[in-house]
């Protein structure tokens, strides 16, 4: 049962990396009805200036050094800021000018840029993976500190102690790793014991024993969740509660009317841009860099896809839509790799997108029923 | 911009204009002007490039050919809300409201031209914007209060009966405080008592907002009470312009009007 509810706080945070990236599919296609396929290229570009701000702006330089919230937090608003810029100028250069030229012609130039931003990632910082720059320590939660010198062989804990140390990384940084000092229920074993003393004693950083409750929670998905959270209300309030939002919603009802109403619609859309890409520039960073260190110039597909398929499962353009259609995918999808095969995963994902178009087109919360694409 | 219009300069001047769809032509060497205060109205059988032709004054088609200025600026390549910006305004025959939004916060999107607080001053909540909210508070209660809709200013627009979507439409387009009032058949369903109301109520604002109108009408007992002046058009061309009375009796318009009832 605990396992459970550690699959469900991870599809937990999977599903809000997805919805990071959904809110900005589908605020556009609310606003344009466009499909922008290069959403998911916005979240690995957001990732790269994430990467370039720590590796030599704000990061932990390569003597060393603990690293911190700080200058994660500034990477997160250098990427925003300069995610937000490129879309608003991928915007102006790719989509504007298409605008009345038809859904489908829009939505090719959506796919060319997308195909031509991964390619320009290639081709300029090279296709290989990289590691992102450390940011925060990881650590799961709950969890107590069991002092190493009070353990003793033979000791019997209710939960696993697991020992947290660090080692240096060949770029000469240091590496955060784990070693099991005690499996619950089982007595500590002499020589388990001592190298696990042994490598406290080594440790680059501060080394500490924790016991674990069985139900935890990583702290950088946690901050992802929590993220997540605070982007969801941002949004809510500038949907609902400021000019900008009340003029976002006119566009999305009726585009022409909004605009002999004087609702500027070009600065509007520019600014739906804005906002969708900041989001998803911000959850390049926390997701790609942070969470999974490791980030290429085709990061951005298949995290771009789910969250397609998941605004689509949650009634593309709708903003709780598609958070919740996120959160729920990441979930089923974790379920279904924990529990049926892990080979499935993403085969599982797309059906959920074949059979919601083929069942109910307009979503969870959709209520606009029409051509998707 | 010249932002000097003179007050001996028409508020609206159209000069020959033209719009052709393929191989159709909507709209023919339409001329009009409008002097402050006036009350126009656009007549003609179905079909005959009413709308067309606000389509053309509000900037939603370009003329092929011609020119339109509205206080003097000549609207040329300006986008439909610069153009709503410069003081003209409408209500549309199929009604289009923001359906989804409350009745309130649909004559609240029609302020848009006229308040301009940036996007940092609705963040920040400066005190300016913060006042400028008052404003837009009270103005849109004001306005749907005039048009006897202030109970429903929270109810979803859409679920509003249809005479009164035309007047909140009437009540947005208001809120962008237009010089020139183009109204795309107002009456378009009501019943005599309705129309008669309504006829009043386009009096009392035009008296109000110091305003000028072009009507599209079909009701024509309706379109000749408002108007001091008629033009008619049948198939894109100006058939007959004037007096209402003169008008009626013109023979081209009698033609243009049996001979549509004629062939339905």
């Amino acid at each position: 049962m605990a396992d459970f509810f550690n699959f469900l706080l991870n599809g937990l945070s999977i599903g809000s990396i997805y919805a990071l990236i959904a809110v900005g599919y589908t605020m556009v296609y609310g606003i344009i009805k466009l499909i922008n396929f290069a959403h998911g290229e916005f979240y690995m570009f957001g990732a790269f200036v994430g990467y370039t701000a720590l590796m030599f702006a704000f990061g932990v330089p390569a003597s060393g050094g603990e690293p911190g919230y700080l200058p994660l937090l500034a990477a997160i608003l250098v990427a925003g800021v300069a995610t937000a810029v490129l879309a608003v100028i991928v915007e102006r250069l790719c989509y504007r000018p298409l605008r009345n030229a038809g859904r489908i012609v829009a939505l090719l130039s959506a796919l060319g840029v997308s195909l031509f931003l991964q390619n320009l990632g290639q081709q300029t910082v090279s296709a290989n993976y990289r590691k992102f720059p450390p940011t925060i320590a990881d650590s799961r939660f709950p969890r107590s500190e069991v002092p190493l010198d009070s353990i003793q062989p033979g000791d019997i804990f209710s939960r696993n102690v697991i020992l947290t140390y660090a080692v240096i990384a060949e770029d000469g940084r240091p590496q955060q790793r784990s070693a099991t000092v005690a499996l619950a229920g089982e007595p500590v074993e002499a020589g388990q014991l001592a190298q696990a003393r042994a490598l406290a004693q080594n440790s680059a950083l501060e080394a500490h024993a924790y016991s674990y409750a069985r139900v935890t929670i990583n702290n950088k998905q946690a901050l992802i969740v929590v993220t997540l959270l605070l982007v969801a209300a941002g949004l809510y309030l500038l949907v609902q509660h400021t000019r900008f939002g009340r003029a976002m919603r006119a566009v999305s009802v009726d585009f022409e009317a909004a605009q002999l109403m004087g609702v500027p619609v070009d600065r509007i859309i520019s600014g739906t841009f804005f906002i969708g890409a900041f989001v998803a520039g911000l959850g390049g960073v926390l997701a790609g860099g942070m969470y999974y260190e490791r980030i290429d110039p085709l990061m951005g597909l298949m995290p771009g896809l789910k969250a397609f398929v998941a605004a689509v499962l949650g009634g593309i353009g709708s903003i709780p839509g598609a958070i919740l259609g996120a959160l729920i995918l990441g979930m089923s999808e974790k379920m279904v790799e924990a529990y049926v095969s892990s080979g499935l995963r993403d085969a599982f994902a797309f059906g959920i997108l074949i059979a919601v178009l083929l069942v109910k087109p307009s979503g969870i919360l959709g209520r606009f029923e029409g051509e998707k694409v | 911009m010249s932002a000097s219009a003179s007050t001996t300069e028409p508020l609206l001047a159209v000069k020959d204009i033209r719009k052709t769809f393929g191989g159709l032509v909507a709209v023919d060497d339409f001329t009009l002007e409008l002097a402050p205060g006036e009350v126009v109205g656009l007549i003609g059988p179905n079909g005959a490039g009413k709308t067309t032709v606000f389509n053309l004054l509000t900037g939603v088609y370009k003329p092929d050919a011609g020119s339109i200025s509205v206080r003097g600026v000549d609207t040329g390549w300006l986008s439909p809300d610069r153009i709503t910006g410069l003081g003209i305004a409408r209500t549309f025959q199929n009604i289009r409201l923001f359906r989804d939004m409350s009745v309130v916060e649909n004559v609240k999107v029609g302020f848009t031209p006229v308040k301009r607080q940036s996007i940092l001053g609705a963040v920040f909540r400066s005190p300016a914007f913060r006042h400028e909210e008052k404003e837009i508070d009270r103005e849109a209660t004001e306005l749907l209060e005039l048009m006897g809709l202030q109970d429903l200013a929270s109810a979803r627009s859409a679920s509003l009966a249809y005479g009164q979507q035309r007047r909140l439409e009437i009540a947005r387009a208001l809120a962008s405080r237009p010089k020139v009032l183009l109204l795309d058949e107002p009456a378009a369903g009501a019943n005599e008592s309705e129309s008669a109301d309504l006829q009043q109520l386009i009096r009392d604002i035009r008296e109000r907002f110091d305003l000028t109108i072009l009507v599209i009408e079909h009701d024509m007992p309706f379109v000749m009470s408002l108007a001091k002046r008629l033009l008619v058009l049948d198939h894109g061309v100006t058939i007959a312009q004037g007096l209402p009375e003169t008008v009626r009796e013109d023979p081209k318009v009698i033609e243009a009007y049996l001979g549509q009832e004629a062939h339905q």
